[in-house]
């Protein structure tokens, strides 16, 4: 490799640096936004705030009651992850274990399920529900993000078995007596870690961020989860953009830290078995 | 049967474990086929909990959309079957042209959702200092709720917004538009706003693929115009064939999908100039009530969703063979 090869190419950089800049400017004028004076915000909207005021992320909280619905948004998704990690793990440690056609089959057709618009299924869904008296519920909205969210984490966990969990270790313990159970329990399951972090993390972001399961499931203003409840503050005519912006921070915030927390593992997930090693 | 050394040793160590009994494949190899029947059954506990909720919450209801696209439904009424019905009536609705009309434009994104990421990762994959640190801005979007980024787009699009301020700022007012509430200017600006949104999620896929690709192909890589679009075509395209493919598969499938930002960037409008067949699928049933063409409507949804993924799969496999 020529030595020359290494160094910066200016162009590359440049094209780069401006199109990151369309990436970073919108976020800081979000935050900026809601964290300035209004009467700063009407004289210089673009520029960087000259100071700091809680105003507006306190009447977007007031107006839309985010501390009940941060609330309900944990509970609704910490039953989502905790369910998809169940479903995609004992699912992907039968696919490993059973490598016959009909299991082929099976995989490719629920793994493949995430193609049907949720729009389609969710309608009957809550029909069924409101009939058996089950809608506005948020035990049944964590359902909802743990199965839909889990045919593409399926193939994820599936990709990552077959790779790191040898048949040898798998077989070595069938012949020590160890039952299926025993094998997913003891063996597959301590070595997914790295796997089922990704699957919660991306589960967490994606029910984090759910507007429509939300808006179609809940009715009642005190069951709402975050997003829908920040959206609805924008709809609402007497809402500032200062209060719109606030709102739209504080729902990203805990997207934010997952994201900050398993960044590396979330990138592994998806690139898994296009990567180099 | 000849039995090799391995599999006497095999077979004498499993006498002495329980255990063995209960494994079908070294059973088959044993020639000690046990009940393989029962045996199925017990493995397929861990399939259970898949069948139970994706087929409860996802197949069956999904079977009942397709059903009751034939009646006049009425959840909780009597519904009356009326054939083909629903179909005669949304294809004789002057919506559905405008909302054929809104999913072709939007179509017209594919291009720009697959072309800029695989420029921006072959940027990025070598000659970059922190490559790193710009895959993680770009992908940041891929985080935050399309709720979240519509907040911040209907702010910045607004007509006293960032971009009609930016432009004031360089002299170019007469650019000015009221970007969202135009009829004509609404799907390009969607269009771009998932391209930005969804940049990310490419470029990382573009660059696990680029970074299979052995190093000498990009030795005559340089940024001068069309010998890069050439390499482009002729030398990365061929090489990393199969993740092209997939990109292109999910941004095909995207156009159907953009609910989440139809539903909160305009509500379909103005007017039905941004109306795709899942909002107004969400419409017709939960706002108007009329659940029966609702169901149509999603059944021709289905159909486009499954016509997408089969076309995938046969050009996929045609591309490996």
């Amino acid at each position: 490799m020529a030595v020359g090869r290494r160094r910066w190419s200016p162009l590359r950089t440049t094209i780069l640096l401006a199109l990151s800049l369309t990436y970073i400017y919108p976020f800081l004028f979000m935050l900026s936004t809601a964290l300035r004076p209004q009467q700063e915000y009407v004289n210089n909207p673009l520029g960087l705030p000259r100071s700091v005021t809680f105003e507006h992320v306190a009447s977007a909280w007031q107006t839309a009651n985010l501390g009940q619905a941060i609330r309900n948004s944990l509970l609704s998704v910490s039953i989502g992850v905790v369910l998809c990690c169940v479903i995609c793990s004992t699912a992907a440690f039968y696919f490993v274990r059973h490598k016959s056609r009909i299991s082929a089959i099976l995989l490719g057709t629920f793994g493949s399920l995430w193609i049907i618009p949720p729009v389609v299924w969710i309608i009957p869904f809550f029909i069924l529900l409101a009939s058996v008296n089950l809608t506005n519920d948020l035990v049944v909205l964590g359902i909802v993000y743990g199965t839909v969210y889990s045919p593409a984490f399926i193939w994820l966990m599936w990709a990552y078995f077959l790779q790191g969990l040898p048949d040898d270790i798998l077989e070595a313990a069938e012949l020590d007596g160890a039952s299926q159970w025993q094998q997913y329990r003891y063996i597959a399951l301590p070595l997914s870690m790295p796997a089922l972090g990704t699957v919660a993390a991306l589960t967490f972001i994606y029910a984090w961020g759910d507007l429509l399961f939300a808006v179609v499931l809940l009715q009642t203003p005190d069951r709402l989860t975050v997003v829908p409840a920040a959206a609805t503050l924008v709809g609402r005519f007497d809402a500032s953009i200062q209060e719109a912006t606030a709102a739209a921070a504080l729902t990203l915030l805990p997207s934010l830290l997952v994201f900050l927390v398993a960044q590396r593992a979330i990138v592994r997930g998806i690139t898994a078995g296009f990567q180099k090693g | 049967m000849r039995v090799t050394l391995h599999q006497r040793r095999t077979r004498t160590d499993a006498r002495r474990i329980p255990g063995i009994w209960r494994n079908d494949r070294l059973g088959k190899t044993l020639g000690t086929q046990i009940p393989a029947v029962r045996q199925g059954i017990l493995d397929s506990v861990f399939l259970w909990p898949m069948f139970l909720l994706i087929g409860f919450l996802v197949l069956v209801p999904t079977l009942v959309t397709v059903y009751r696209s034939f009646f006049d439904w009425n959840p909780g009424y009597e519904s009356e079957f009326v054939g083909l019905g629903n179909y005669v009536e949304i294809f004789q609705s002057r919506t559905i042209r405008q909302i054929g009309i809104n999913q072709l434009v939007f179509l017209m994104g594919v291009p720009l959702w697959v072309l800029l990421p695989l420029i921006v990762a072959v940027l990025l994959h070598e000659r970059v200092p922190a490559a790193g640190v710009f895959r993680t801005i770009f992908f940041f979007p891929a985080i935050v709720s399309p709720v979240t980024i519509a907040i911040l787009f209907r702010a910045l699009l607004r007509p006293d917004g960032l971009i009609n301020q930016l432009l004031a700022l360089v002299g170019l007012d007469g650019l000015q538009r009221n970007w969202i509430d135009d009829p004509d200017l609404v799907k390009p600006v969607i269009i771009l706003i998932v391209a930005w949104a969804t940049l990310g999620f490419g470029v990382l896929l573009f660059g696990a693929a680029l970074s299979t690709v052995p190093d000498e192909l990009f030795e005559a890589a340089e940024l001068d115009g069309a010998a890069f679009f050439q390499q482009l075509r002729y030398i990365i395209l061929p090489a990393i064939f199969p993740i092209f493919l997939l990109v292109t598969s999910f941004s095909i499938a995207t156009v159907f999908l953009l609910f989440g930002y139809v539903f909160v960037i305009t509500q379909g409008g103005p007017g039905y100039a941004s109306t795709t067949l899942d909002f107004d699928m969400y419409q017709n049933a939960l706002n108007f009530g009329y659940y029966g063409v609702a169901a149509a409507e999603g059944t021709l949804l289905l159909l486009v969703m499954l016509s997408i993924l089969a076309s995938a799969l046969i050009i996929g496999r045609r591309a490996w063979r």
